[in-house]
């Protein structure tokens, strides 16, 4: 009965008419209000929760998008791929995905298409805000390994670090619609205070961590974000030193190294299993 | 687990709820409250600012942990991802208290984060008791069980929702967490008489009351934690606390989000109340109304 009861009651709060809501509903006291009305308050209830954490975790995409289109899209995707878990923050994982369907189908004019992109930064600020903490790397554990091993070194990036990519210059677009308070951007230099243009251009790459204390956004070069993308793979340093210098023969892998260590973008290596020890009698 | 547990939260004191535009506010200047309630799954995450600032506030302040998301009343099994990660802030945090509601979020894996009723049926008891226990035991302490507010009611309930709660309780050992807001709201929307259902309480039973404000459609009364406690609501926590006793009170404010001193002033308010009318033995006899 229990299982019924609110199989049927979920039902009606979802159902888009009162009288399928009411087709579906268990059987409910009327009194004061209707049974419809007593359904439509939590229908409300639903809907206000479930956009009210999609707009906290998507705030730049909301401002891109703007509040009407942001509102009537997020009702979409909640009716589309329901939320699974309890916890609210857990919600909206897939709504890059779903954003980045909906342009093919049906055109955003007001976002030039980079609605999509934004949301899949939004959602790495959310998981990189929330995620774990990790001790900085001293470097000089490096020095201590011979020369010839660091290339089979396995370089683990900060808990808290994501990599995006987009044809739209995200961090612009984002600094300019910042408003959140727990975080700071570093910016490429010599970034006017203007609206940025959101034209797509070329591929722009950044990282999403927590440097020291706050979510950070850092621009990266096409060579530096392959660089660390193979890192996040677990490839070996000279895999994916290699893989960078193929993008940029220029690329100053040691710079960029302790540039990483320091700005805690990359906090640890594991080492090389070690030659099986000979037995001596 | 069935003996009553000891609260070290000061019960004479009121606490607020701990909400991210208070944090600076708070960290500047230590406010005087008896505790601090967080939502628990704002704090589910590995780590970062949340449990940074959380760290700094438990050195302080008494906590108590307060969920939303548990479904103890849903006809699914009790989400074990959920659990876990309760668990796992519980050990951390070792909170003075910890509570979440009778209701169900969601069913056949799809939730709708809110707070729905159940049907109070023999059947909806021995499920919600059994979920509890699984808690507790899965926890290792005992957990507060909240009355939730409700805009509908089924008509296969059997039982009224002060002995469906109450049962829930001496079943399983659990604590009441009793919301005095949401009584006056669902003696409104459903036509019962609030001190009805104060009376069938007992204060061994209470860890802990909440007070919020509701708004008032014209038709119903929404419980949004945006406003001020309403007058009904504090003569009615004046009546359960010399009912009652002295029971950690706290003053929830989740929308509308005021300024701090307008929570602390809520929170005075109820300190007078738990000074001046909590006798030095509950009441077991029954309810007095207030003069």
């Amino acid at each position: 009965m229990l299982h019924e009861a609110q199989t049927g009651l979920m039902a009606a709060v979802l159902a888009g008419s009162t009288t399928e809501a009411l087709s579906v509903a268990p059987k409910l006291r009327e009194g004061k209000l209707t049974a419809a009305q007593r359904i439509a308050v939590y229908r409300r209830n639903v809907q206000s929760a479930l956009r009210g954490a999609l707009g906290d975790i998507f705030p730049t995409t909301k401002l891109v998008l703007g509040d009407e289109t942001f509102l009537r899209l997020a009702d979409q995707f909640i009716q589309q791929e329901p939320s699974t878990s309890g916890d609210l923050n857990q919600f909206g994982r897939t709504f890059p995905t779903f954003l980045d369907a909906i342009q093919v189908s049906q055109p955003l004019p007001a976002s030039n298409g980079v609605a999509a992109d934004m949301a899949a930064l939004d959602w790495a600020w959310h998981r990189a805000f929330h995620a774990a903490e990790a001790a900085s790397l001293d470097l000089s554990r490096l020095g201590a390994l011979p020369a010839e091993q660091h290339a089979a070194l396995v370089f683990q990036l900060h808990p808290s670090a994501f990599l995006v990519e987009s044809r739209h210059r995200l961090i612009d677009i984002w600094q300019s619609h910042q408003i959140e308070q727990y975080s700071s951007v570093e910016t490429s230099n010599g970034m006017e205070n203007t609206m940025p243009d959101i034209e797509a251009d070329n591929n722009h790459f950044l990282i999403v961590h927590r440097g020291d204390a706050d979510v950070t956004l850092t621009p990266l070069s096409a060579a530096q974000y392959c660089f660390l993308a193979n890192c996040a793979e677990d490839q070996p340093l000279g895999e994916a030193a290699e893989a960078a210098f193929a993008i940029d023969s220029s690329f100053a892998l040691q710079d960029f190294l302790i540039q990483a260590v320091h700005q805690n973008m990359i906090v640890g290596f594991t080492e090389p299993l070690p030659e099986p020890l000979t037995q001596h009698r | 687990m069935n003996s009553r547990p000891h609260y070290p939260i000061n019960p004479f004191f009121a606490g607020i709820g701990l909400r991210p535009p208070h944090y600076q506010t708070l960290l500047a200047q230590p406010a005087n409250v008896g505790f601090l309630e967080i939502h628990n799954e704002n704090f589910f995450g590995a780590g970062g600012p949340p449990l940074r600032y959380l760290d700094k506030f438990r050195e302080d302040y008494a906590i108590s942990a307060h969920g939303v998301g548990l479904s103890l009343g849903s006809a699914d099994q009790l989400n074990q991802a959920h659990l876990k990660k309760l668990r796992g802030l519980v050990d951390w945090l070792q909170p003075a208290l910890v509570s979440d509601h009778l209701c169900w979020v969601g069913v056949n894996g799809r939730y709708l984060n809110d707070l729905l009723p159940i049907p109070y049926t023999e059947e909806s008891l021995n499920h919600v008791a059994s979920h509890v226990r699984q808690t507790q035991d899965y926890l290792g302490r005992q957990i507060l069980v909240e009355n939730v507010s409700s805009y509908l009611e089924f008509t296969d309930s059997t039982i009224p929702e002060w002995v469906f709660l109450r049962e829930v309780a001496h079943q399983t050992g659990c604590g009441i967490l009793l919301d005095v807001n949401n009584i006056y709201v669902n003696s409104v929307n459903h036509g019962f008489d609030a001190l009805q259902y104060l009376d069938a309480m007992q204060g061994a039973d209470i860890g802990e009351i909440h007070l919020a404000g509701f708004q008032d459609t014209g038709e119903i009364l929404i419980d949004t934690h945006g406003a001020a406690v309403s007058d009904a609501v504090w003569k009615l926590y004046t009546v359960a606390i010399q009912h009652l006793g002295a029971i950690p009170t706290l003053i929830e404010w989740d929308t509308n989000i005021p300024t701090l001193d307008v929570l602390l002033s809520e929170a005075q308010k109820a300190n007078a109340v738990l000074e001046r009318f909590s006798p030095a033995t509950p009441d077991c006899a029954g309810i007095h109304h207030v003069a």
